[in-house]
């Protein structure tokens, strides 16, 4: 027993460590002296329930100034009861180790330290209250669980001073129960203090899914992606979101400083306690924006006390939104157009576009073979990606044309399936085998070599070709009816070739969409259209 | 990576230790080696690195998007033509002739010369009919150009920010008002690099004719901060198209090929010690230049060029004639120059509007439309973008018998590179005065102009000064409608 560790505890009475009996045999009335304590300690709590009463009475009207500064120091108080009475739960418990045991004398006074400071926290956190903005069950809630902690800890202490008399095992019990239950309450009263503060779903935003969360809450703050940002709601779409991300914390359901939501369409319209939210088409007069512009160091910046600030897309944003009216129904493309920031942050929330892929890119091609390609430049022609992201190839032959014959054209064979653009324009290439097996061309430039109409049979069984320029080469009619199988033509040049009128129109019969020019000069009379 | 960057890579202090130690190294073992003869075969020195004359592939490769034109013909009307005697037809002005300017539009805007004066509405000189399948309309005073009217996108919705020519030369090729800012066409050229190892990658030449021929200065087509090499080139229009491009009387082509390789070398030990991307310029410049003594004669010689497209443009050539020019543009894009600028000075019509705009327009109109007419039956309109367009436009207002400089609202027009053909795109107001629908910036045609070559104007950028610099700076929009 700790008595005969410590005889020091004689000289005076240690308040809190077990009574030294002072005589032997039964004391009058001493079994009565726990339940004096008991009543002792419920005295406080009468007391802070009293204050709690008499405070009421200035609820409904303006709470002054020195009871929202005491507020002010529930948050920074509220931690020392919820430290302390978890602490006592913890020492109880650890006391049921043997060797561990000795805790037990610091029971009651952690237990003190937790009832003390949970009431200065019920009546810190009741003047906090009075200060409104917060969602009121919610608050209700908190404050009598509050309450309740601090007359269960209260409770508690008066047990544990009890459980200190020898042979007192039912005491103890009745202590632990206190304790366990006191536990219980001060999480479930933190909880709701912690909804308070940062709106609900906080705690569990990002629980994974394997403990039953959803597990698809977006990370970094970016919100899903808009499909078709053009036809997104303004408000609904995109303000909703930003003012959910930012702002709707304080100015939510759960909790609403200064009167104001900012969650919805009625909030937003009623306004705060102080003022209309906004000026619809006059950004410049409307108080959130000027609060989410201003420098974060400004007493009246939104959000405060050094959260980071809204970000410049999203400023501007809503900027833009209130100088379009403030429309709740707008969409984005009725809306007038927005600045180069907001043109930003449009393309930061919205999907990206997904192009139909048509023609050559809607097929799987490997990526060209770089020595083959490095070979191909080392002869002298340029080669260039067709695109951003595919592995189409442009090849031109214009540095090394002049001498540039139909054998030179074998290097350009291994990345056949890649070349989609060629231009050949000016050489002296004639046989066309290589550019045959060129699958995916789809702009060939032939003009001004030696092609001749045989030739152009190598051409015939290129699906994709677009483009095909031949002019100031020796094609004529018969050379045409090897591209009349050219579904995608649509552009041919044949210009300075011997190809006749009838022979163009012959081949436009077989492709109606193809367009072909023969030469172009101005016309001697203007044609003109009246309006 | 730009030449800055890399020196700061080459001279780290880990590099430095690292050479320094390699150097110590190969001393002791040298001196370890020394008699058996091996320390003879070993250079602590590599190969030179390899610098300068390989062709230039650009920065932007791939490219950000796919490009719709390979190169441009900006056919540049120095001087500011008039709007409302070109594209931008404006009945109620013909109304209005000779009534004052109604105050509310002007009250307190920016004037040039009328700055103070009484403002007085002057109606169209000329009358406006709707030509082409499309219907564009054009003053018949550009009877050739109104022939190409569906080739055309006309854009009647300009802005710029400056009112005196010389800055607002330098807003419309470099974005900035002041000097110092790379040319529209050397940031091409540095992005994209050229198609052309003999010619240079952008080349300007000048012609006059038509009204007051204010000067154009060299720096229009200026490098800037990039690196000199990227520089406009400019050729003379009439003579010799460069000056002292013939080998000099008594040297062989060999001889000035072992000069110029000399050169060469000197300049790779200095550019090996010093990685300055001054001395790669020069490098490059000289290998251009030896090169151009055989292209730049090839090119100008119009002897090939049959006489029916000598009479479509209008030219017998090499006269100087901006219609001379037009020929020789196209046989440059034919040989692969990036951006060719032509510029006519003869459009600041301050005075006698009406008779600098004839002479001015009978210098152009034929030979701008015979351009994109004799691009189109090459089947080179589809990736050759062609602008047509002045620094600014001119005022409702008269001055005399003129107009003066008017920035709020001018018209240009672009064909082929795939722009839309056929349309016409903004208004402005009933005078002619203010954009009243879809405006487009300088710095909007900008960003359009490097769209259409394959490059986002946000991305294309040049650190210079502690900042990444780019030809729009922080403004532009793509305007996407323009385009096909």
């Amino acid at each position: 027993m700790l008595r005969k560790k410590e005889p020091g505890t004689k000289r005076g009475q240690a308040p809190f460590s077990e009574p030294t009996p002072t005589k032997k045999g039964p004391v009058p009335f001493s079994y009565l002296v726990p339940f004096a304590r008991i009543g002792l300690v419920l005295g406080f709590g009468i007391v802070g329930v009293a204050l709690a009463v008499a405070l009421r009475g200035i609820e409904t009207s303006d709470p002054p100034d020195l009871v929202l500064f005491l507020g002010r120091f529930h948050p920074a108080v509220v931690h020392l009861p919820i430290g302390a009475l978890l602490l006592a739960a913890l020492l109880e418990a650890a006391a049921c180790v043997r060797r561990l045991r000795d805790l037990r004398v610091a029971v009651p006074f952690v237990l003190l330290v937790g009832a003390v400071t949970a009431l200065l926290a019920v009546v810190a956190g009741y003047c906090l209250s009075l200060g409104g903005g917060y969602e009121v069950t919610l608050v209700s809630r908190h404050k009598w669980l509050g309450v309740a902690v601090f007359v269960l800890a209260s409770g508690g202490f008066a047990l544990a001073l009890a459980a200190r008399a020898p042979d007192s095992w039912r005491m103890r019990q009745a202590c632990r129960v206190v304790l366990l239950a006191t536990a219980g309450l001060v999480l479930v009263t933190a909880h709701y203090g912690g909804t308070l503060t940062h709106g609900p779903g906080y705690l569990t935003r990002y629980l994974p899914r394997l403990l039953g969360g959803a597990g698809d809450a977006p990370h970094n703050n970016v919100e899903g992606l808009i499909e078709d940002v053009d036809s997104a709601v303004v408000f609904q779409d995109l303000v909703v979101p930003v003012f959910e991300r930012r702002c709707v914390k304080c100015h939510g359901p759960s909790t609403s400083k200064g009167d104001l939501r900012l969650d919805g369409q009625a909030g937003i319209e009623k306004g705060s306690r102080h003022g209309p939210a906004l000026v619809a088409a006059q950004p410049g007069q409307s108080e959130v924006v000027r609060r989410i512009a201003l420098p974060p160091f400004h007493d009246d910046a939104m959000p405060p006390d050094g959260e980071a600030p809204l970000d410049v897309g999203e400023i501007e944003l809503i900027r833009w939104w209130i100088a379009g009216g403030a429309s709740f129904e707008a969409t984005v493309r009725e809306m007038q157009d927005p600045a180069t920031s907001v043109e930003t942050y449009l393309s930061r929330v919205a999907a990206p576009r997904q192009p139909q892929k048509t023609g050559i890119f809607a097929l799987q091609i490997a990526d060209p073979d770089g020595a083959a390609v490095a070979a191909v430049e080392r002869a002298g022609f340029l080669v260039r990606p067709l695109t951003p992201d595919a592995p189409y190839l442009e090849v031109t032959a214009l540095p090394v044309r002049a001498d540039l014959r139909a054998q030179d054209l074998a290097v350009l064979d291994p990345i056949r399936d890649q070349i989609a653009s060629l231009d050949l324009s000016l050489s002296g290439v004639d046989r066309l085998e290589v550019i045959g097996r060129m699958a995916h061309l789809t702009v060939l430039h032939l003009q001004r070599t030696r092609v001749v109409d045989d030739d152009l049979a190598y051409l015939s069984k290129l699906q994709y070709l677009e483009y095909l320029n031949i002019y100031g080469t020796n094609v004529s009619d018969a050379g045409l009816e090897h591209l009349r199988g050219l579904k995608s033509l649509r552009w041919l040049y044949l210009w300075q070739t011997d190809v006749s009128e009838e022979g163009a129109t012959g081949l436009k019969g077989r492709l109606p969409e193809l367009q072909i020019n023969l030469g172009s000069g101005f016309s001697e009379t203007i044609s003109e259209v009246s309006p | 990576m730009d030449p800055q960057s890399r020196l700061k890579q080459r001279e780290t202090r880990r590099e430095f230790l690292g050479r320094s130690a390699q150097g110590i190294g190969t001393m002791a073992l040298a001196t370890l080696l020394h008699g058996t003869g091996l320390a003879a075969t070993m250079s602590s020195r590599g190969a030179p690195r390899r610098v300068g004359t390989d062709q230039w592939k650009g920065v932007v490769n791939p490219p950000h998007v796919r490009p719709r034109a390979k190169r441009i013909i900006y056919l540049y009307m120095a001087g500011g033509p008039s709007h409302l005697e070109t594209f931008d037809n404006k009945p109620k002005l013909v109304d209005m002739h000779g009534q004052p300017m109604p105050p509310s539009i002007t009250k307190g805007q920016q004037l040039a010369q009328l700055q103070g004066k009484a403002l007085e509405c002057m109606g169209p000189q000329f009358p406006f009919e709707h030509f082409g399948r499309s219907g564009q309309e054009i003053s018949t005073l550009f009877p050739h150009t109104a022939q190409i009217a569906d080739d055309v996108c006309i854009v009647r919705s300009m802005q710029t920010e400056q009112i005196n020519h010389d800055p607002a030369h330098t807003f419309m090729n470099t974005g900035s008002m002041t000097t110092g800012r790379p040319s529209m066409g050397s940031w091409l050229v540095y992005g994209l690099g050229s198609e052309s190892e003999d010619l240079p990658g952008f080349v300007v030449m000048t012609s006059e004719g038509g009204g007051q021929a204010q000067p154009i200065a060299a720096r229009q087509w200026h490098s800037g901060f990039l690196p000199g090499r990227f520089q406009g080139v400019k050729f003379q229009s009439a003579g010799d198209a460069v000056n002292y491009v013939d080998l000099p009387d008594g040297v062989s082509y060999e001889q000035q090929r072992d000069l110029i390789q000399t050169i060469r070398r000197l300049n790779e030990m200095k550019q090996n010690a010093t990685d300055d991307p001054e001395i790669e310029t020069r490098i490059a410049q000289y290998e251009m230049a030896f090169r151009m003594q055989a292209s730049v004669p090839e090119l100008v010689d119009l002897s090939d060029e049959p006489q029916y497209i000598k009479d479509l443009y209008g030219t017998a050539g090499a006269d100087g004639s901006f219609a001379a020019n037009c020929l020789l543009a196209r046989r440059m894009a034919e040989r692969g120059v990036r951006f060719i600028q032509l510029y006519h000075r003869g459009w600041d019509h301050h005075g006698d509007i009406k008779e600098g705009m004839e002479t001015a327009a009978a210098l152009v109109d034929r030979a701008s439309a015979a351009l994109v007419l004799d691009l189109k039956q090459r089947g080179m309109l589809d990736d050759t973008l062609v602008i047509w367009g002045g620094e600014f436009g001119r005022t409702p207002m008269a001055q005399g018998s003129g107009r003066d400089h008017h920035i709020k609202g001018f018209s240009i027009w672009l064909a082929g590179g795939g722009v839309r053909p056929g349309i016409t795109y903004g208004r402005t107001d009933d005078f002619g005065y203010e954009v009243v629908e879809n405006p487009v910036h300088v710095h909007d045609l900008h960003a359009t102009i490097l769209s259409l070559m394959g490059i986002h104007h946000e991305k294309l950028t040049y650190r210079h000064q502690g900042r990444d610099f780019r030809l729009t700076d922080v403004h532009g929009k793509i305007v996407r409608d323009i385009l096909a």
